[in-house]
């Protein structure tokens, strides 16, 4: 069975300091018009995402330049690591589950749980990675994508004091031999609590020399 | 696992409607400018490319995007071809392909999801300019397909009704029987057969249609 693990696209969902989201009614049936139709504003890093390699590096791939196969991975891997809030991820939480065969590592902090409760804690107070974490996860054997639930692979405080470290270890091309991660942001990862996971979708949308794209997270998993 | 991407690119000048904008792409932060990172907002219809109509499209009441089950997204999906000497699919077109025939065990076919292949995969998808005389449905056509047990009727252009019918019949018989609706297909690399199909839209809140990326698969 699937389960989809992408949040809803609203006005609500806009990462720290950035524009948000705006659903503007054109058309409204309630109106007189013939339709329903709607026009959006949207910034690529509010709600669940994926960031290319050329969020942060210049000579990175836009999400257009990446062929479709990148975006599927057949031996996901689901780690818990709880979480304080603003207490980030370390290499030793990682340490777990057959790391050297995942091509996708989806890191469950139990964020998600905030994400509804208490809006400001998720926004700022979320752990983001160490940069000794971000290397560790580039650094691994067979993975193309490491995806969270909270809102940045950098910290929200020490991603501006560290020029976004995390972002850098996982994307540019000449921070380690392993090509660059897809990084997959605030996904909703309490589903997949107690499932089997067979295999994932990660479907961005298909903007032409973007740095990052909203993305349908979905979850094949047993029973 | 072959793999089909049936997604458009969504670009600034792509295939639209002519009376409506294309998508527009605005950054908030350059590489290139000094600043952090590279960072963009994009403005676009949520009809815009590949796209999922949701009842409430055109049903006062129906559906909105973020309610339709995601089982009607994922799953099995047939693709069938329309000869290109058809200019419009009517119920005789459909009847002609012989949709509800038991397959070679005897078992009725799945028709959940069903995407057509017309000519406009030949002439018309590649090219950014808008042409009028896209191939689409006629309502008869629409009503047999529900009748048929269709979910997810998906098409290789802009809209399921044919250019200049503004009361749009082929949407209001699909979208009243709670059909979903995937336009701006690019089919172009697919033959006619069975498959896999992911088409998972952006979830906008309280939107009647969304943008989607849409993959078929075969194991």
């Amino acid at each position: 069975m699937y389960l989809e693990l992408s949040y809803v696209v609203g006005p609500g969902a806009s990462y720290p300091d950035s524009p948000p989201d705006v659903i503007q009614p054109v058309e409204r049936t309630a109106n007189g018009d013939g339709a329903n139709t709607t026009l959006v504003h949207h910034f690529l890093h509010n709600g669940t995402h994926v960031d290319t390699p050329f969020h942060f590096d210049p000579r990175g791939a836009p999400i257009d330049a990446l062929p479709i196969e990148a975006f599927i991975f057949h031996s996901p891997l689901l780690v818990e690591v709880p979480k304080a809030p603003g207490e980030p991820v370390t290499p030793e939480d990682l340490a777990r589950g057959d790391l050297a065969n995942a091509d996708a590592l989806l890191v469950r902090t139990g964020f998600d749980a905030l994400r509804d409760t208490d809006r400001a804690a998720y926004r700022v107070l979320y752990p983001g990675f160490t940069v000794e974490a971000a290397r560790f996860i580039r650094d691994l054997p067979r993975l193309r994508a490491v995806a969270m639930d909270f809102l940045s692979v950098d910290g929200y405080v020490s991603g501006h004091r560290s020029g976004y470290a995390a972002h850098h270890a996982l994307l540019d091309a000449d921070a380690s031999t392993r090509p660059p991660l897809l990084l997959i942001e605030d996904v909703n990862l309490a589903p997949l609590r107690g499932r089997t996971l067979r295999r994932l979708f990660a479907l961005p949308l298909r903007f032409h020399g973007a740095e990052a794209a909203p993305v349908a997270v979905l979850a094949e998993v047993e029973g | 696992m072959t793999l089909y991407d049936i997604s458009m690119r969504l670009h600034p000048g792509m295939l639209g409607w002519p009376s409506g904008g294309s998508p527009e792409q605005s950054w908030e932060e350059r590489l290139d400018r000094g600043q952090v990172s590279n960072a963009s907002s994009w403005r676009l219809s949520s009809h815009a490319g590949t796209h999922v109509d949701a009842p409430a499209h055109f049903i006062q009441g129906g559906a909105l995007l973020s309610e339709v089950p995601l089982d009607l997204f994922v799953g099995p999906c047939t693709v069938v071809e329309v000869a290109d000497e058809f200019e419009r699919i009517d119920c005789g077109v459909v009847e002609s392909l012989a949709l509800a025939r038991p397959d070679a065990r005897g078992a009725k076919p799945d028709l959940a999801r069903l995407i057509f292949k017309t000519s406009n995969s030949r002439r018309r998808i590649g090219r950014n300019a808008f042409d009028p005389s896209f191939v689409a449905f006629m309502p008869d056509a629409a009503k047999a397909l529900v009748g048929l047990g269709v979910r997810l009727l998906g098409i290789d252009y802009l809209s399921v009704d044919l250019f200049g019918n503004d009361s749009y019949p082929a949407h209001r018989a699909l979208l009243g029987a709670g059909v979903a609706i995937l336009e701006c297909l690019d089919l172009r690399a697919v033959a006619p057969g069975r498959y896999q199909l992911a088409c998972l839209p952006l979830r906008l809140e309280g939107s009647e249609a969304a943008p989607a990326r849409a993959i078929l698969w075969t194991n």
